[in-house]
């Protein structure tokens, strides 16, 4: 299959996973919800830190994130497995790494929904500050949340057949994404913070290594992931 | 109804040979041989448990062999894209419960890169033109049935599996399904169901294989070949 076989695949698959969560709000609305609540509590907890409030409201703001898309992974693969929809996607002309990828950038988008929502009570709640260089987030929260929708996708890929895939969520996944956390931590506190470029280059970077490497792993795993 | 014939990738005759599947320790085909030919109707009978299903799950590339071959027209089929000619059907109707069933129709079209227009005639052959619209979850069991199997048949699949078709369908739907069938045969394509009462589609098979603890016992004609 050509490339441009393989993303207008990937693109079916994407533009089906958002037709559904657009009509059912499934996967969105009780991340959001959760994602929310977390922050509340930790905001209780950690935002009257004094010069540390930037760094707890950032910490909390991606533990926030996440809690959140452990929901909206589970929930997407859900759909896959009710009524095994999934084989019908499986037994289509199409390489199962254009079903990771459709997956992928699906819930990629429902992650931003959801981090964009988050963003107003974490900026009001631990009273972070919003500089210009707020902007240098920007390229390290794509990066992150593609990671996470990455990992996610592929690790919830496992859920599909039975339940005992959903605790490897838990046990692997959050594992495996310690650095990317630590470097959308750090880009956002060093981001909010005043910080320039320099500050968040390095982070920026290794999270744009580790989506890269992780990505190639991926799309080669999957394939033998649906196997049964 | 007739339909302009497309071009398929040629699978048939599908191979068989030494086929064994295991779940764990657990046999579930033992050593199968089986050869399928284009243009007939394989009936697939057996108890529960004796392999039906992970037979055709085998054939539809949702299961890899333990051990042992499977050869489409002589090859191995690696490609996802040389699957295209090949439709499974099983015990679920594999829909998306909120997509409407044109939708979820659709869906299966555009990533067999056929043309929407493909999908009418077969909304109408399996009478659903007035529930096309609506979502898979507010259709009945027959409904959500009739419309898994017209996407079973979209794009004249030259291998078509299926797994107790006639669950959930009324005597249209069974109506229709033959009619179907009788269609896919005429067009050359190679036909195996996999189901407990093989009468509904006997007058269609030239084949009818049995299954007992993932051997094949028996496998005579069936006569009344199309």
């Amino acid at each position: 299959m050509s490339g441009a076989g393989f993303f207008r695949a990937a693109g079916l698959v994407a533009r089906k996973d958002l037709r559904l969560e657009r009509r059912c709000g499934e996967a969105t609305l009780p991340a959001l919800l959760f994602g929310a609540l977390v922050l509340l509590i930790a905001a209780f907890a950690l935002a009257e830190t004094g010069d540390d409030a930037t760094a707890a409201g950032c910490a909390a703001f991606w533990v926030a994130v996440g809690l959140s898309a452990n929901l909206a992974v589970v929930r997407g693969w859900a759909r896959e497995r009710e009524d095994r929809a999934l084989d019908a996607l499986r037994l289509a002309p199409v390489p199962p790494a254009a079903i990771l990828a459709g997956k992928t950038l699906a819930l990629a988008v429902s992650l931003l929904v959801v981090e964009l929502a988050l963003a107003v009570p974490a900026v009001a709640f631990f009273r972070l500050p919003v500089p210009a260089s707020a902007a240098w987030l920007l390229p390290a929260g794509l990066l992150a949340t593609l990671g996470i929708a990455l990992v996610g996708s592929l690790f919830g890929a496992m859920t599909v057949d039975g339940s005992r895939g959903e605790l490897l969520i838990g046990v692997a996944v959050y594992p495996l994404l310690v650095p990317l956390f630590l470097g959308a931590v750090e880009v956002s506190r060093a981001a909010l913070s005043g910080g320039d470029w320099a500050d968040v280059a390095g982070w920026t970077l290794l999270l744009a290594a580790f989506d890269a490497t992780l990505g190639a792993g991926a799309l080669w795993l999957f394939g033998l992931l649906l196997e049964e | 109804m007739e339909r302009p014939a497309l071009p398929l990738p040629a699978l048939t005759p599908v191979e068989l040979t030494g086929v064994h599947r295991l779940f764990g320790p657990v046999p579930a085909l033992a050593g199968l041989d089986l050869r399928i030919e284009a243009a007939t109707l394989t009936l697939v009978t057996g108890p529960n448990g004796a392999g039906k299903s992970t037979l055709l799950r085998l054939l539809a590339g949702l299961l890899r062999p333990t051990s042992g071959t499977i050869r489409y027209a002589g090859r191995p089929l690696e490609r996802p894209d040389a699957a295209a000619g090949r439709a499974y059907l099983g015990h679920h109707t594999q829909l998306y419960g909120d997509l409407t069933l044109r939708e979820n129709l659709a869906l299966a079209a555009d990533l067999r890169r056929l043309p929407r227009d493909s999908l009418d005639p077969w909304l109408e052959r399996f009478d659903l033109r007035a529930v096309a619209d609506r979502p898979a979850l507010a259709c009945s069991r027959g409904q959500a049935q009739r419309a898994a199997l017209a996407r079973t048949f979209l794009g004249d699949p030259s291998l078509v599996l299926l797994d107790e078709p006639t669950a959930g369908l009324d005597a249209g739907g069974d109506r229709i399904l033959r009619e179907t069938l009788a269609a896919s045969l005429q067009r050359g394509a190679a036909v195996v169901v996999a189901t407990h009462d093989p009468t509904p589609l006997a007058h269609l098979a030239a084949r009818t294989v049995r299954l007992s603890a993932g051997r094949l016992v028996a496998g005579e004609p069936a006569g009344g070949a199309p």
